[in-house]
């Protein structure tokens, strides 16, 4: 066992933020890393220490593993934690920083290896006797080969990047027609973003539902699960709502589903947090999607309900400590719901949005939480993933946490850069949210449903007020600034003397 | 006095009886508005109406109410950008770079007509034909690195 003393964060944003958190309350050291870009982000300076990757492409930068390990070498660290995107779910990144005598907070790279690769993790899956979805997962490659094991799985298909995430190279083809090109699209995305463009094809399920099983594992062969997430509805592949409890799971599928979790920890003698993402069809049969080898984007909701929390766990186990519970102390209390406030116009495809924030809102409900990478006059580039912050809200029960979260997302505005925020209350007012209607399609389903409706007159008249108001006060101060120019210039004999 | 207002690109007509610096009494859209500032600080303020507080959040040219988001202005300067978007150009909506080129020169185009694949913050867009013509120049090439807001493709 060896206590961790300083942590290099290799990471940016909300996500480096939430372990500076862990890390203070736990008494350990953390260092920063930012780009030239990033100086005035708040997680620049945020560690008790901080180094500038530079500037350039990401593989110049947070991607850069040689030049991450120097400087936390060089700073005297001695774990690493990869928050999750960029080198969290890289193996040969986990690698070098054990190699180097530090501590890789996450799992062996062997699992990151073994579970990263959508082939291999499916082969295993089977092996463990856990059920996944219909697929061709094969090396050949060609167009037309691709095409004949489509036509055999049946349409509708899903094409993946084997080496994806986050949606980036992933076209679901309704019919064979549209096949090749769907293909060359996802196979060019997954290409740009990964560096690889091998593909799989899976069987689409038409009604699925998104559920996630939050697991943690120590050294000492302890594997838990810290219950489900709902994660249903996305927007070109990426969450933006998560839950947990998941309204669609009853105490009995929890029991069977959390089982196959632990299945899979305990048969690849898994280490630290992880999540194992299943489908849920309409006939509550569950199918292994794939399995994310670090902290989830999620995992406040998980915290929420559990009163855990997910960072100081990851470091424990990092240390070779016991997880100081068992899987029956382990409660899921209450209803926790997170959404994500991304930088993009929902109203237009979800174009990212790019601009200054002039003021951001903060939510003022008790038992809520904003994990936020931004302060005031930040600027947001196309540089970096356009995700602003987490917004979670907890209560009693799912209506209520809903409620609350609403209110909320009045409260936490982001002027100055076209948001999500507005949609995302759409999306947690809508009769069909609430009663629980949650696949992973909601926000095609519910397109005309989830349009803006244009504001009533009263809400015009009061914006229409308080820009008088606004206007009328900013004058008064420009006022005051001039009769202070004409006292200075009054006092011109006097400043000669 | 009839004043125009420019709200979320729509220009309103309303008509102000009294403006101070706490209250302000107009007529919109045939209905009288009596509301009185309840207090402003670094452009967050309460406001009155018929006994009803009301929350708002200001930073020029953005305005929240009660969660309501509004871009408002003089007309003066948002006629200009009404202006801007009547080109009927087809622009680049941020910066990026050309993936592919889906037409070419010369081509008969409809409105929604993809014409390129551009990739920005790391996931493609397709710029689909916001009018219907014939293709007479497209300024960039594949792979290219484009500004936001730029022209990309004329049509004749």
């Amino acid at each position: 066992m060896k206590k961790i003393k300083k942590i290099l964060i290799a990471n940016r944003s909300e996500i480096a933020l939430r372990v500076i958190q862990t890390a203070k309350e736990m008494g350990i050291k953390t260092v920063t890393l930012f780009t030239e870009e990033e100086i005035s982000l708040p997680h620049a300076r945020a560690g008790d220490e901080s180094f500038c990757l530079g500037s350039g492409p990401l593989r110049e930068t947070y991607l850069n593993q040689e030049k991450i390990i120097k400087i936390a070498k060089s700073c005297g660290a001695d774990a690493v934690h990869p928050g999750y995107g960029f080198l969290s779910e890289k193996s040969p990144f986990a690698k070098l920083v054990t190699e180097n005598g530090l501590i890789f907070i996450g799992p062996a790279a062997e699992s990151i290896e073994l579970m990263g690769d959508k082939k291999t993790s499916k082969i295993k899956i089977q092996q463990l006797g856990v059920p996944s979805i219909p697929g061709y997962h094969g090396d050949n490659q060609d167009g037309l080969h691709l095409q004949q094991e489509a036509k055999r799985i049946g349409f509708p298909i899903l094409i993946k990047a084997s080496a994806g995430g986050g949606g980036k190279g992933m076209r679901i083809v309704e019919y064979e027609t549209e096949f090749l090109a769907a293909l060359d699209s996802a196979k060019r995305e997954s290409l740009n973003a990964f560096g690889d463009d091998t593909v799989l094809l899976e069987k689409y399920i038409t009604s699925p539902r998104h559920i996630e099983i939050q697991v943690m594992s120590d050294s000492h062969g302890n594997h838990f699960h810290l219950f489900e997430r709902e994660c249903s509805i996305q927007r070109r592949y990426q969450k933006i709502v998560e839950e947990s409890p998941s309204p669609a799971v009853s105490s009995e599928l929890r029991a069977k589903m959390t089982e196959a979790a632990l299945k899979i920890t305990k048969g690849i003698n898994y280490l630290g947090a992880g999540t194992i993402e299943f489908i849920l069809d309409t006939n509550g049969e569950f199918y292994f999607l794939e399995m994310n080898t670090r902290l989830q984007v999620e995992h406040p909701v998980t915290e929420m309900v559990t009163g855990l929390d997910l960072v100081k766990l990851q470091i424990l186990v990092a240390q070779g400590e016991n997880l100081p519970f068992t899987q029956k102390e382990i409660k899921q209390t209450g209803h926790a719901i997170e959404v994500r406030l991304y930088a993009e116009n929902p109203d237009n495809d979800f174009l990212p949005s790019i601009g200054t924030i002039q003021k951001i809102g903060s939510p003022s409900l008790r038992h809520t939480r904003l994990d936020c990478g931004y302060v005031d006059g930040n600027e947001v580039t196309i540089s970096f993933d356009p995700m602003l912050a987490k917004l979670v809200a907890w209560a009693d029960t799912r209506e209520q946490a809903a409620h609350k979260l609403n209110i909320s997302l009045n409260e936490v505005v982001f002027l100055g850069v076209k948001t999500n925020r507005h949609y995302l209350r759409r999306i947690l007012s809508l009769p069909e949210f609430l009663e629980g209607a949650t696949y992973t399609h909601f926000v095609k389903t519910y397109q005309e449903k989830l349009k803006p409706k244009s504001a009533n007159n009263q809400a015009l008249a009061l914006a229409l007020a308080s820009y008088l108001f606004y206007k009328k006060e900013q004058q008064s101060n420009g006022q005051s600034i001039d009769q202070l120019n004409c006292a200075w210039s009054s006092l011109k004999g006097f400043r000669n003397i | 006095m009839k004043k125009q207002f420019v709200i979320d690109e729509e220009i309103l007509e309303v008509d102000i009886v009294e403006e101070g610096a706490s209250f302000v009494l107009f007529n919109f859209a045939g209905e009288e508005y009596s509301i009185n500032l309840g207090g402003q600080q670094n452009g967050k303020m309460s406001l009155v109406y018929k006994g009803q507080n009301h929350t708002a959040i200001a930073s020029d040219p953005f305005y929240v109410v009660d969660g309501e988001e509004f871009v408002i202005g003089a007309p003066k300067r948002a006629r200009a950008k009404i202006k801007s978007h009547d080109l009927g150009q087809m622009k680049s909506p941020m910066p990026g770079k050309i993936l592919k080129l889906l037409v070419k020169e010369g081509d008969i185009i409809e409105v929604g007509t993809p014409l390129l694949v551009m990739e920005a913050m790391k996931m493609e867009h397709t710029i689909k034909a916001s009018k219907a013509g014939i293709v007479e120049k497209i300024f960039y090439h594949e792979g290219e690195q484009i500004a936001g807001g730029v022209e990309l493709v004329k049509l004749c």
